[in-house]
């Protein structure tokens, strides 16, 4: 019975996802008003509003943590390039301008769901883009397509502005709500898509996970081993395309996460991805959750956007990551 | 073509095979060969001649503009992943893994195409991959990650991944072009056991002429995309056929220790005029 226990227990993935529990139970209490949630039989209807809220709130986090990290991990293996993450692929950037194109057009009051489908071709667009400059000039090494990548992602970024700039003052304010990345849910539905796509993708590459392993050695290689490297890749990157977008139509431009995530996953329980997905997944939740926490308390009264927190770690790992020589061979 | 080679049973058949990367620039130019089992062949020839391209196209990955490429009288391109891992693995030349996975588990993907989506490795696969790294001598690292493996200590985990694959045919895309020579002996001869207890086949394709004589009893010399010679070292490695693929500066001599050819480099050419072997190489 208790070998049984401990032998579960030794599984990564069940207690990362029972820290996850509890750390969201405790955040439940945090923030700019915080809540003693001992005496949970006593609350007044107020508090129980607040707390309904950053369940949501926390919720939302996990999805769009998830989602980021685990389609960071997907890119990273397909394209085999450590630096590969939907943020530094201009992939979140393309996806928002979809987004802020569906917004302008009208059609998010028709139905939530016309931003994530905007977010979509737009996220596939620049993915796409990437990779056919990255090819074109032949500088298809990860730092390469990183640079594109980026080159991309801003041109998308002063695409945005264009659009705020044309717009008028009640898409606007909508547009720019929207862009301060709110993890605070606005509808259910969305959030309800956002969860069960990450659900989906999490057990579809779990399941590919031994031949995502091959991939990873090349085209050649992985055809040897006896998978199909190019319908996997197709797969990969479509579905982490998929994620990114929903993350952005859910929350704005988050960077990082789907850099940090992998590599720390990595270095803690290696990097098979059978076993990779799920805790990518599970970490990606912990980290936004963590990282909105602290956004909503650290200056309390006042709320940061939880993409500058990720940012201010991310930032210094990438440039991390990128002074490792590993990263440039090829 | 080999007198034992056009037997209906043969393992490989390369018949006609003609391939371009772009329209009208052919880098294969109609390459006729066949390959029984338990054989050790290389195709030789200079640099850029199409070499690993033929590999690729044997192995099923590039599909030949024309032609066909038949394992076991089937086109290679007609099995599924699968069955087709098991018949024929290649090694390319140069592995790049950004992925840190740790030298045992890269081995351990050698016997992917044999698992199901569920199952875990057998006691067998298990004892298959053990020996496959003692053999290779890098049981010693089985731990590390292998891009933080010097290239040649690479190239032998990803020889040992292909041989854990047992395949009837083994293709090798310049196996020692990164080892010592050390080294490349341990391969070599690891191979070569292998090729015996398996009665497996090995196509090598290399520009290491010497150590193609050395060890195999079939060389398929290659000059422009077509194939200038067939057989057995002595006969091809001639300096005739030599100087008709390299031009000046090769010699061959039949060692009087075991009758295998020795091709040494000689750059003041066979006939001394050095300035004129430079011009023969711009062409």
């Amino acid at each position: 019975m208790f070998t049984n226990i401990r032998k579960i227990l030794g599984i990564p993935v069940v207690w990362i996802g029972l820290s996850a529990i509890v750390l969201f139970l405790l955040f439940m209490g945090c923030g700019a008003y915080p809540i003693n949630l001992s005496d949970i039989q006593n609350l007044s209807p107020m508090t129980m509003t607040v707390l309904k809220l950053r369940a949501l709130r926390l919720t939302c986090a996990f999805i769009v943590g998830g989602s980021l990290a685990v389609a960071g991990t997907a890119c990273q293996a397909a394209l085999r390039n450590p630096l590969a993450e939907p943020y530094i692929l201009g992939v979140s950037g393309g996806g928002s301008v979809g987004a802020a194109i569906a917004i302008i057009l009208g059609l998010a009051v028709v139905s939530e769901f016309f931003i994530p489908a905007f977010a979509l071709a737009g996220a596939i667009l620049a993915l796409i883009l990437v990779l056919a400059v990255s090819r074109r000039w032949s500088a298809d090494t990860p730092a390469g397509t990183a640079l594109a990548g980026v080159v991309i992602g801003s041109m998308c970024s002063s695409l945005l502005m264009f659009i705020i700039s044309m717009s008028n003052s009640r898409e606007l304010n909508s547009i720019t709500w929207w862009l301060l990345g709110s993890l605070q849910p606005s509808g259910l539905a969305l959030l309800l898509s956002a969860g069960s796509s990450l659900i989906f993708a999490t057990a579809l590459f779990t399941l590919l996970g031994r031949e995502i392993d091959a991939v990873t050695f090349g085209e050649e290689t992985a055809f040897s081993l006896g998978t199909d490297p190019r319908k996997l890749c197709y797969i990969l990157l479509g579905v982490s395309s998929l994620l990114a977008a929903c993350a952005v139509a859910v929350s704005g431009i988050i960077g990082f996460v789907g850099l940090i995530t992998p590599h720390i996953a990595r270095s803690l329980f290696g990097a098979r991805h059978r076993q990779l997905f799920p805790v990518c997944m599970l970490l990606g939740g912990i980290f936004l959750m963590i990282c909105d926490t602290f956004a909503r308390s650290l200056f309390a009264t006042t709320e940061l956007p939880v993409g500058v927190i990720t940012s201010f770690i991310g930032g210094p790992f990438f440039l991390w990551l990128l002074g490792r020589r590993r990263v440039w061979e090829s | 073509m080999g007198e034992l080679e056009n037997n209906p049973g043969k393992l490989l058949g390369v018949n006609n095979v003609t391939f371009s990367y772009c329209a009208g620039k052919p880098v294969i130019k109609g390459i006729d060969f066949g390959l029984s089992n338990g054989r050790i062949a290389a195709i030789v020839g200079p640099n850029g001649v199409g070499k690993s391209t033929i590999l690729k196209i044997i192995c099923g990955y590039l599909k030949p503009t024309s032609g066909e490429v038949l394992l076991n009288g089937n086109p290679i391109r007609s099995y599924d992943n699968q069955t087709r891992s098991g018949l024929v693995a290649a090694v390319p030349q140069n592995i790049y893994a950004p992925i840190p996975f740790s030298v045992e588990q890269v081995v351990k993907m050698g016997r992917l195409a044999r698992l199901s989506r569920f199952s875990r490795l057998s006691e067998i696969d298990r004892e298959i991959i053990s020996r496959t790294m003692r053999k290779l001598n890098i049981a010693s690292f089985a731990g590390r990650a292998v891009g933080e493996l010097s290239g040649g200590e690479r190239q032998r985990v990803m020889i040992a991944t292909a041989l854990a694959q047992e395949p009837d045919l083994l293709l090798l895309d310049e196996p020692t072009s990164h080892l010592d020579i050390g080294n490349s002996a341990r391969v070599l001869r690891a191979l070569i056991n292998w090729q015996r207890e398996k009665g497996s086949s090995i196509l090598i394709v290399t520009h290491d002429v010497q150590m193609a004589a050395r060890i195999c009893e079939r060389i398929i010399l290659l000059k422009n995309g077509n194939v200038v010679g067939d057989g057995k070292p002595h006969d091809v490695l001639t300096s005739e056929s030599l100087f008709q693929v390299y031009g000046h500066g090769v010699s061959s001599f039949i060692s009087p220790l075991d009758g295998l050819p020795v091709i040494l480099p000689d750059p003041t050419g066979g006939d001394g005029d050095y300035q004129e072997q430079i011009y023969d190489d711009s062409e």
